[in-house]
This record gives structure tokens, C-alpha cells and sequence, in this order.
């Protein structure tokens, strides 16, 4: 991604419909940075329920994801996790439990820091 | 043999005694009367007068007790000067009188001895006593040509120009009376040698206004009350006298004089009295008396300190209470009052000055030892004058000389041990003992040692005190009051809260006049590095020191309550929350780095202004590159956003990229 190292300080989602709150039914979001060669598995954002849809300790506090507005993510609790260096790859991924709503005109944003 | 009279009877074994007298010689029997008329009957002898002082003259019938005329041998009696008759109880001669013989006159069939008393017993002498005449050449005196009379005597009476020598007085009033009207010398210019003078209420008694010019030599008087009673007369003069006793008093009591200027040397005289009031010299006569004292010394205790009940003495020390010495008889001796306690001290007299002078003398003491209070000088309006010369001053005190307001003392090349000695040749091993003083009234100031210099003239380096090892000056004091020593170090039992080891104390006390509290002038021709102005240390570690450029080092600096500290790898540290370190317009230089919450640059700004690291070499500055903790982080991050379109549940998972 980025041509200079980098810490990710936030991330957000964005959604033109909302998806309501599901404990069964919802999306699951990750950040993961797959390294140069693409094979890394380091989570940036947490895994836990806070970056899913879901209505116990979901994102935007198990509010589901508004139309239009932002849905801020949980970075993930260990600092060297949302380190980035230059030339390293940020793969967002998207999974989905049952059957949520779908997820109509995603936009993500990424706020990155440079470090050096 | 012919019987005369009888006294008792004889019983059978009973042991007799029978005593041949010669007859014509000494003694003589008679039977004494009480009776004072004259004519005595045959063998009887009689005084003028029943009382002993007033007895003038002895009437001696011309017969013996044992009927022998000795009215020869009477009339012989007077042929010599200076003889003395003695009647004494026949089977006791302790009962006795003495009577110097005058003259002897013819009264037709008895003697009239007129004569002179002189001692009588206590025990009466009754009537009916049988008694013995003896004739005696009463003077222990050696006439001119040397020859000597006799060798023991209750008393003397020389009349003058005679040589006494190597004889003793023992058991009198007077032992040797230089009082005799003698019309010829008037008791003048007799030499006493080598006699002794025991038991007398006085030794010497002089009491004649013609007395002049005698002189003793090596002469003891021995318990004597007083060695010399000069009541009247001229001069004497003493060289090496010695009086000794248990209990003793003066040596020369000096009660008057007479037409003849009085003047006495005593030269040598010592005293031995082990207790009662020993003294020298007592003048209080109405005359002038010019007296010199050479050389005088006395055996006994130094004046000792006054008795302390809470003080344990040792066996033989003494103390006093006012001026009464006591010995201690045992060891350990503490709490037994001296006065009511006889099984744990013994009286040792009274101490009393050893010169008295009273009005018209004039003395001078040379080279005695002053143990103690040692001379009054007093007289009234007839000013006494005393003067010590080359004395040894074992005691120095206030009292050492008493005056009244007319009298006059001074010292002239005196050696005051007790003070300060000119010379220890290591001879007073206890010296410092006898520096010791007591202080014993809570009104007195005292003053233990002074030292009063009288400065009309002396060079700068004149010093009031030199202390020295070895001949090299380890402290002195200069005559301006400084003060020079090798190091002062404080007495660590002395140290508390209240007492610490170093003040001085200054009192400013004109404003017009700039003081300088301390200064500390280090004159350097030469040091090395790391020499300190001012070190000060705990346990060796230095706290603050200030070396010779002025740098000060310290380890923290209390400002205003507040604590300023410079840490020792250098670090300043202030307490306090809001502390300001303000230099007040000057520069703050050195800074390598400046941590700040706030940097504010005041003043009028015409030119940017960087924040630089000049070089060393040129002083330019130079510039390093941008890092990004330079750059504030709203400014250094970015946002990236990815259109992922839309998602289903039932394509996912996704993965963007």
C-alpha cells in the first residue's frame, strides 16, 4: 500500500444502506496486512465483535451501520499490529454469518501516520 | 656529825638516803619561811614579799640549815655577772624559784641578795619547807675569750657584746631576754649561734628601746609561740633560722621600736609547723620597721580547695572550710564534714597569712614560695608597704595579697606557676592540676586566666600568645587579636542542637561603616589543582566547596523554601509546580536540547528565526533533514478510502485490496 512506513490510527466504513444489528445474521470486517509477498495474517483491526454487525457489542455499540454514515472500527489492541511498512499489503476482507442485508455502494477509509 | 633536826621517824627495813653537801659550796640547806621580815633566825631563808613577781630580795641567814656560816660563800655569789640563785623544795626539786642575782649586801648576820625573778613552779613553796640555795652561773653565754659557761638554760639575760653560742632555751616566758638595762652595752651587739629555742612562749624577747645590732645565726626555735618578740628596740637580723612544731605561730612579731630606726633581715628562715597558724612576720607597732626577707620558706600543704561535700578524698589529701585545713585519715572519704567528723579528718590548723604588716613597714620579700594567701598590708593612714622580688608564685588569686585603702603591694620579676612557667624542664609533671580553679558563686564573674599586655611601643609581629612544638608555632595570636592555628576542631561532647561547633557571632553597629562579616584570603603563590577555597564535608564527602576560579559546587541549593538542585552528573532540578528559572534579561547559553511545553519568543521579531545546531568548527549553522516526529501528526497522516461497491451474503467472503 503505502510507500513509506506507516501506522494505521483509524478505520472507517461506510454504507448508502443501512444493515441492521443481527446477533445471527451479520457482516464481519478485517484488516489484514498480508506482508510483500501477500502471505501475512496480521490482524489490524480487532477480531472481536466490535467490527461486525452484530447487536451485542457490535459495531457502533451493536447499532448495525447507519446509511450514510460513518461506522468507525476497532483497531486491533497490539500497537505493532497496525504498524505498516512501505510496500506491504492491506487486504480488507468481508464475511458475512447467515443472511445479513446487503451491503450496497461500501466505501472504506484508512487513516495512516506516517512514521518515518 | 652533829644531828640538827629531825623530820618523822624511821621504821625498821625502811631505806635511807644519805646525801653529803660540802660545805661553802652549792646548794646550801635552809628551812624556808613565809615571812617576809628580815633578820631570819638560824638556817632560815625568806623572800621579801609572798608574791613571786614581786620578790626583790632574799634574806639568807649567815648559817646554813646544818649550822655552817656561809656567809662567805653568799657574799661570793655576785662576784660574776649574769648568776642566778635557785631555792628549791629539798626532797622535790620540782618545786622551785629562780631569781637573777643582782647584788649581794653584808645585812650583819645574814645576806640581802637583792635579785631579779624569774620562774617560779605552780606548787607553793610553804613554810617550814626544807629547801636548797643553789648558785648558778645562770647565762648560757660564752664570755670573749670563748670560754663556754654553761650549755643548757631556762633563760638568758647577756648583756652585750657577748657570743652565744651552741646553747639551748628551753621551758620559758622569754628564753633570751635582750632587755636588760645593763648600763655598760644595753644588751647590744650580741651574736646568738647555732642555739636552740624550745618550749618558750618566746624565744628572743627584746624589750628595750637600747637594743640594737644582734644578730642570730643557725638557730632552731622550736614550739615556740613566737621566735622573736620584738616589743622594743633596734635591729635584728636572722641568717638561717629554722622554727619548727606541731602547733607554732610567728617567727618575728614586731610590736614597736624606739629611738633607734628598727630594721630586720631575715635571711633563710623556714618554717617546719606541721599544723596551728604558722607565720613569719607580724608588724603592729607604732615605729618604723624596714624589713627584708630573703629566701623564705615554708613545709606544709599547699593551700588546698575548699571542702566539697559531693568530692571523694583520698587518704592524706586536705581541704579547708574557710580558712581551716583538715587532713583526710581515710580513703574514699566523701560526705564526712571536716568540722564533725574526727574519725575521717584530722585538724591541721588554721591557715594564716604568713606576713602581717601593719603600720610604718616597709618590706621586701625576695625569693620566697607563695603557697597561698600570703600578706596583708595594712596600717591606716601610717602606710604599710610590701614588695615581692623574685618570689615563686604557687598561688595566684586576688586574696594572694590583701590591702586596705592605704596600703601598697607590688610584684617584681615573680614566677607565677601557677599560671604560665618561663621554663619546665618537665620538673611539675602535675602542672596542670594546679591551673585548676573553682567557681562556686553564681554572682561572681570569673575570669580564669587574663593576660593584660601594656602596649606603648612593639613591632607589628609582636604576638600575646606562641604555642609551640618543637620550636615551631602550632597556634598563636597576634597583638591585634588575630588568631592563627593549624586546623580547629570542636570538642564532639560538647555538640548539640543548642551548642553547634562553629558561631560567630558579630554585632554591626554603625551604618556609615561597611563591614565585612568573614573573609577567607588565600594568598596563592602557587597551588595545585583542585585546591578549594572552602570545603565543606559530611563524613568526608564535600557538600559545597568553592574552588580558587569561585566556582561554587553544591549539592542542591534551598531557595526561598524551595529547592534548587544540581544534581551531581550536573542536572538542575527545581521543586515546586510553576518553578521559574528567570535570568532576568541576561542569556541562557549551552542549551543542547530545550524540552518545552511552551516556547515563547518575545521581543520585536524582524527575521525568522531557527532553531539551530551551529557547528563547532565555523559557528555556522547547519541544518539536518526533516524527520517525521518533526511533522505534526494531523499533518503527516493520510486517508485513504476504497470504493468497495456493493456486498451480498451470498458472495461473501470478499477481499480488497
Amino acid at each position: 500500500m503505502p510507500g513509506f512506513a506507516a501506522k494505521v490510527t483509524a478505520a472507517r466504513l461506510v454504507v448508502e444502506v443501512a444493515v441492521a444489528a443481527s446477533n445471527s445474521n451479520y457482516w464481519a470486517f478485517q484488516l489484514k496486512n498480508k506482508g510483500t509477498a501477500g502471505t501475512g495474517t496480521t490482524n489490524v483491526l480487532d477480531a472481536g465483535d466490535a467490527n461486525k454487525t452484530k447487536s451485542t457489542g457490535g459495531i457502533n455499540s451493536g447499532a448495525g451501520l447507519a446509511a450514510n454514515a460513518v461506522g468507525t472500527f476497532t483497531l486491533h489492541g497490539t500497537s505493532s499490529n497496525r504498524d505498516v511498512s512501505a510496500g506491504q499489503i492491506l487486504v480488507f476482507e468481508i464475511d458475512a454469518a447467515l443472511n445479513p442485508s446487503d451491503l450496497v455502494d461500501a466505501v472504506v477509509e484508512l487513516d495512516l501516520e506516517a512514521t518515518a | 656529825m652533829a644531828a640538827v633536826q629531825s623530820f618523822g621517824t624511821f621504821s625498821n627495813t625502811n631505806t635511807i638516803k644519805v646525801s653529803f653537801v660540802r660545805s661553802g659550796g652549792t646548794p646550801q640547806p635552809y628551812q624556808f619561811s613565809d615571812s617576809t621580815s628580815t633578820n631570819p633566825p638560824n638556817g632560815i631563808l625568806r623572800f621579801n614579799s609572798t608574791t613571786f613577781a614581786s620578790i626583790t630580795q632574799i634574806y639568807a641567814d649567815d648559817l646554813s640549815f646544818n649550822g655552817f656560816n656561809i656567809g662567805g660563800w653568799l657574799d661570793k655569789i655576785d662576784d660574776q655577772p649574769d648568776v642566778r640563785v635557785t631555792v628549791s623544795r629539798f626532797n622535790d626539786p620540782s618545786i622551785t624559784r629562780v631569781f637573777k642575782v643582782n647584788s649581794v649586801v653584808n645585812s650583819s648576820g645574814y645576806r640581802t641578795i637583792n635579785v631579779t625573778p624569774i620562774y617560779a613552779s605552780a606548787s607553793a613553796l610553804s613554810d617550814g619547807t626544807p629547801i636548797v640555795l643553789i648558785s648558778s652561773k645562770a647565762d648560757p653565754i660564752r664570755d670573749r675569750a670563748g670560754a663556754l659557761v654553761v650549755q643548757q638554760s631556762l633563760e638568758g639575760f647577756p648583756s652585750g657584746s657577748f657570743v652565744i653560742q651552741k646553747c639551748t632555751f628551753q621551758d620559758a616566758d622569754n628564753g633570751l631576754r635582750l632587755d636588760e638595762p645593763t648600763p655598760s652595752n644595753n644588751c647590744a651587739d650580741n651574736t646568738i649561734v647555732q642555739s636552740n629555742f624550745s618550749d618558750c612562749s618566746s624565744g628572743v624577747k627584746v624589750n628595750s628601746i637600747q637594743v640594737v645590732n644582734n644578730t642570730i645565726i643557725n638557730s632552731d626555735f622550736n614550739e615556740c609561740d613566737v621566735g622573736i618578740d620584738h616589743e622594743k628596740g633596734g635591729d635584728i637580723r636572722v641568717f638561717g633560722a629554722s622554727m619548727n612544731g606541731f602547733v607554732g605561730g610567728v617567727f618575728l612579731k614586731v610590736r614597736g621600736g624606739g629611738n633607734n630606726a628598727s630594721s630586720f633581715v631575715l635571711y633563710g628562715v623556714r618554717l617546719e609547723i606541721a599544723t596551728g597558724k604558722p607565720s613569719l612576720i607580724e608588724t603592729t607597732g607604732s615605729f618604723e620597721a624596714n624589713i627584708l626577707i630573703d629566701g623564705f620558706s615554708w613545709i606544709g600543704n599547699l593551700y588546698p580547695v575548699t571542702y566539697n561535700a559531693g568530692t571523694t578524698f583520698i587518704k592524706g589529701a586536705s581541704t579547708r572550710i574557710d580558712n581551716t585545713i583538715y587532713e583526710s585519715l581515710a580513703a574514699s572519704n566523701t560526705g564526712n564534714s571536716p568540722a564533725t567528723s574526727p574519725d575521717w579528718w584530722r585538724w591541721r590548723g588554721d591557715w594564716v597569712r604568713p606576713v602581717r604588716l601593719g603600720q610604718f613597714s616597709n618590706c621586701t620579700v625576695r625569693g620566697a614560695i607563695i603557697k597561698g594567701p600570703f600578706a596583708s598590708v595594712t596600717g591606716g593612714g601610717a602606710k604599710a608597704s610590701l614588695r615581692l622580688d623574685n618570689c615563686r608564685l604557687n598561688y595566684i588569686a586576688s586574696d594572694v595579697i590583701t590591702v586596705d585603702s592605704t596600703g601598697y603591694w607590688k610584684q617584681i620579676d615573680c614566677t607565677n606557676v601557677d599560671a604560665l612557667p618561663i621554663a619546665d624542664d618537665g620538673n611539675w609533671p602535675d602542672y596542670p592540676s594546679v591551673v585548676a580553679q573553682t567557681w562556686n558563686n553564681g554572682a561572681t564573674t570569673f575570669t580564669a586566666m587574663k593576660l593584660d599586655v601594656t602596649d606603648t611601643a612593639s613591632a607589628s609581629g609582636s604576638l600575646l600568645m606562641d604555642l609551640q612544638v618543637n620550636a615551631d608555632s602550632r597556634m598563636k595570636v597576634d597583638k591585634s587579636g588575630n588568631l592563627y592555628g593549624q586546623s580547629f576542631q570542636t570538642l564532639d561532647q560538647n555538640l548539640s542542637s543548642s551548642n553547634p561547633g562553629l558561631i560567630v557571632t558579630q554585632t554591626w553597629y554603625n551604618s556609615s561603616v561597611v563591614f565585612t562579616a568573614a573573609v577567607i584570603n588565600a594568598l596563592d603563590g602557587g597551588s595545585a589543582a583542585g585546591s578549594m577555597l572552602l570545603d565543606l564535608q559530611v563524613s568526608g564527602v564535600s557538600k559545597v566547596n568553592a574552588d580558587t576560579t569561585g566556582k561554587l559546587s553544591v549539592q542542591s541549593l534551598d531557595v526561598g523554601g524551595g529547592v534548587f538542585v544540581v544534581e551531581e552528573n550536573g542536572n538542575i532540578a527545581m521543586s515546586g509546580g510553576g518553578a521559574i528559572l528567570d535570568v532576568n534579561s541576561g542569556d541562557v547559553v549551552g542549551i543542547a536540547n530545550l524540552s518545552a511545553a511552551n516556547l515563547t519568543l518575545g521581543g520585536s521579531v524582524t527575521a525568522n528565526r531557527f532553531l539551530s545546531s551551529p557547528s563547532a568548527a565555523s559557528g555556522a549553522p547547519t541544518f539536518r533533514a526533516m524527520v517525521t516526529g518533526d511533522v505534526p501528526v494531523s499533518v503527516r497522516t493520510v486517508s485513504v478510502s476504497r470504493a468497495i461497491g456493493s456486498c451480498t451474503a451470498e458472495k461473501a467472503p470478499y477481499a480488497f485490496r
